[in-house]
């Protein structure tokens, strides 16, 4: 190390007594050594993959992109973007019903997050996928209709719309409720905590100003709202997204579901999950580049407020 | 809650002394807008002149701001004067049986200070809050500039105004809370054109320049573009008084800007905004403050008016025992 002691004694700026300071780089030569040491399970990762034939790469490649694997894609898309959109409507009806005056809508609305938040995700999405169970058909009509009827004496068709239950709880309807469902819980407490940072006198403050109680939202309590809620939105997003794979269990053929079917009818399974964790690892990278976009320009539009 | 003037509280025989007021004397000395009332609660009419004897020799100086009553009711006589900015009357508050604002009468004329002066708890914050509606008050009423704030008679009977009457009733207003409750995610100049852009239908350019100009006279133009939480406490106040100026109001209410503020330099600034006009409610707990701030001092205790007049006699030569005693506890306490 001398030859590092004489490259530093004749750098740096002069004292006023003529001096001049020696810098010394801070240096870090066992945190070197730690990572040298850990590239090595990479390394044998990397072979690992490249020589073992369970990975199957030629059906890997054979599979990946075939049309019955896009089709799933697509509807991993499909489920995802709809239990997204309805999550947060419901999530939003929830957030008001927390903050409202009504004790019995408060009450509704804890109950909801208790129940979905209580309950494994994917307990509540098979749980749906065998809703069927419960009724044969279901009607669409008037709330205890059949009792009204035998009160009146009377025999009010009152059922408009009828489905067969088993086909309606098994499928798309059932991985979308499944979902939505629960990620209104989640996106229901993300809120809360984003709504618990926010000052109330900030939006008295507001009101003060002569604004209306919906101007004193939108201007004083979602933008220190928003800091809290958009990364959390963001995580929960990535998170409904990887759920997804769970609808896979209602069954729903998405993503997930459609590989390992063909896992199981060509017997080589261990192919097909590898190609699904490419799918998911390129899929959730895109997805995680289009939220870090959106939230640098929210930030942007939060901080230049001029 | 009928609007009928009590009889007897007409303060006819003050009139002739008022209605010539020497005309040197500035325009917030020449009245005297708040009632005057005993500390004892029985509501019969006062005598003018009784509780303050030092304006029982007529000195030529003071004959025109001898303490008066007003009636709920301005006479004839009365209406060379500026209509009050702010009327408080009969206001009272009351929280779970609690009564922390009791039968409280206000005025403030334009361009005048008026300061709150009582006790932590005294209703002073209260009062404030009902003066801009952002608390419904349990009885009695608040004129604005001559409008009442947050209901419209129907008969005999008020009708809560909607959220959107009531915002456009508050923009008339000025409030400066304690804290005082900047937008965290703004910085200052965002703060102060927020009003004017998002409220008023001022461009964003003719507010940034409004704002600038204001900043400049409360002296902080240096912090335009710094955030609430990297200022000091003194400069929040600073930067709330510039945000409720901002919006050109009737009535500007802060609260406790002493605390924050030395209380000299809060002292200036209210005076020097009270040249721009607006009428000026500002409530404080130091006797000090509202000598040097006030031109009116209405001391409050436990909810209701001890007693309320010129500044400088209610708090040199208090009328009441029970104001001499708050004012002596507040002089007492450490601040």
């Amino acid at each position: 190390m001398s030859a590092d002691s004489d490259a530093t004694a004749t750098t740096g700026t002069v004292r006023p007594s003529g001096q001049p300071i020696k810098t010394v780089a801070h240096r870090h030569p066992w945190s070197w050594v730690l990572g040298i040491l850990l590239l090595l399970p990479l390394g044998m990762l990397a072979h690992l993959l490249a020589t073992n034939p369970a990975f199957g790469w030629a059906t890997v490649r054979a599979q990946v992109f075939s049309a019955t694997v896009l089709d799933g894609l697509w509807r991993t898309l499909f489920v995802a973007g709809v239990a997204l959109v309805g999550g947060f409507a419901v999530a939003l009806g929830l957030t008001l019903m927390r903050r409202s005056g009504n004790p019995l809508l408060r009450l509704l609305s804890w109950a909801y997050c208790w129940f979905f938040r209580a309950l494994p995700r994917i307990v509540v999405v098979i749980l749906f996928g065998s809703l069927g169970v419960l009724y044969g058909r279901l009607d669409l009509g008037i709330p205890f209709d059949f009792w009204i009827e035998r009160r009146l004496g009377l025999d009010l068709d009152t059922r408009y719309f009828s489905f067969d239950s088993a086909t309606l709880f098994s499928g798309v309807v059932a991985a979308i409720l499944g979902l939505t469902l629960t990620q209104a819980a989640y996106f229901t407490e993300v809120m809360r905590d984003a709504f618990a940072g926010t000052d109330e006198a900030e939006r008295e403050a507001a009101l003060a100003l002569g604004m209306t109680p919906g101007q004193a939202r939108r201007r004083a309590v979602l933008p220190p709202a928003m800091r809290v809620l958009a990364p959390a939105g963001g995580r929960e997003i990535v998170r409904l997204y990887a759920d997804t794979a769970l609808v896979a269990f209602v069954p729903y053929p998405e993503l997930f579901g459609t590989l390992r079917g063909i896992g199981d009818q060509t017997g080589s399974p261990f192919p097909m999950l590898v190609a699904a964790c490419l799918w998911y690892l390129a899929t959730v990278s895109i997805l995680l580049i289009g939220l870090s976009v959106v939230r640098q320009w929210a930030t942007r539009r939060l901080e230049a407020h001029r | 809650m009928s609007d009928q003037t009590p009889t007897g509280e007409n303060p006819a025989d003050q009139t002739s002394t008022s209605q010539t007021p020497t005309s040197q004397t500035p325009a917030s000395e020449t009245t005297q807008p708040v009632p005057q009332r005993p500390a004892t609660q029985q509501p019969e009419p006062q005598r003018p002149g009784t509780h303050q004897p030092a304006t029982q020799p007529p000195d030529p100086h003071e004959t025109s701001v001898t303490t008066r009553p007003i009636s709920r009711v301005v006479p004839q006589e009365f209406r060379h004067e500026p209509d009050p900015v702010l009327r408080a009357d009969r206001l009272t508050k009351t929280y779970r049986r609690r009564r922390v604002l009791d039968d409280v009468d206000l005025q403030v004329l334009p361009g005048q200070v008026c300061c709150l002066l009582g006790p932590a708890g005294a209703g002073k914050t209260t009062l404030l809050r009902c003066a801009i509606h952002l608390e419904q008050p349990s009885r009695g009423r608040v004129w604005i500039d001559g409008s009442l704030l947050g209901y419209r008679q129907v008969g005999s009977k008020l009708r809560p105004l909607s959220a959107r009457h009531v915002a456009a009733q508050r923009r008339t207003i000025g409030f400066v809370a304690d804290p005082p409750a900047l937008f965290g995610t703004k910085t200052v100049l965002a703060n102060v054109i927020e009003g004017p852009t998002q409220v008023g239908n001022t461009t964003k350019r003719t507010a940034i320049a409004d704002a600038t100009a204001l900043l400049e006279r409360l002296g902080i133009a240096a912090l335009a573009d710094a955030y609430p939480a990297d200022l000091a406490d003194a400069d929040r106040v600073r930067v709330a008084l510039a945000r409720a100026m901002a919006m050109e109001p009737k009535v500007l209410l802060v609260d406790e800007p002493a605390a924050r503020l030395p209380a000299p330099a809060a002292a200036e600034l209210l005076r020097d905004l009270a040249t721009t006009g607006p009428g000026i409610v500002v409530a404080s707990r130091d006797p000090d403050f509202a000598l040097r701030v006030a031109d009116v001092a209405a001391v409050l205790d436990a909810g209701s008016l001890v007693e309320s007049g010129k500044a400088r006699d209610v708090l040199t030569e208090p009328a009441h025992k029970r104001t001499a005693a708050v004012l002596a506890a507040l002089r007492e306490q450490p601040r």
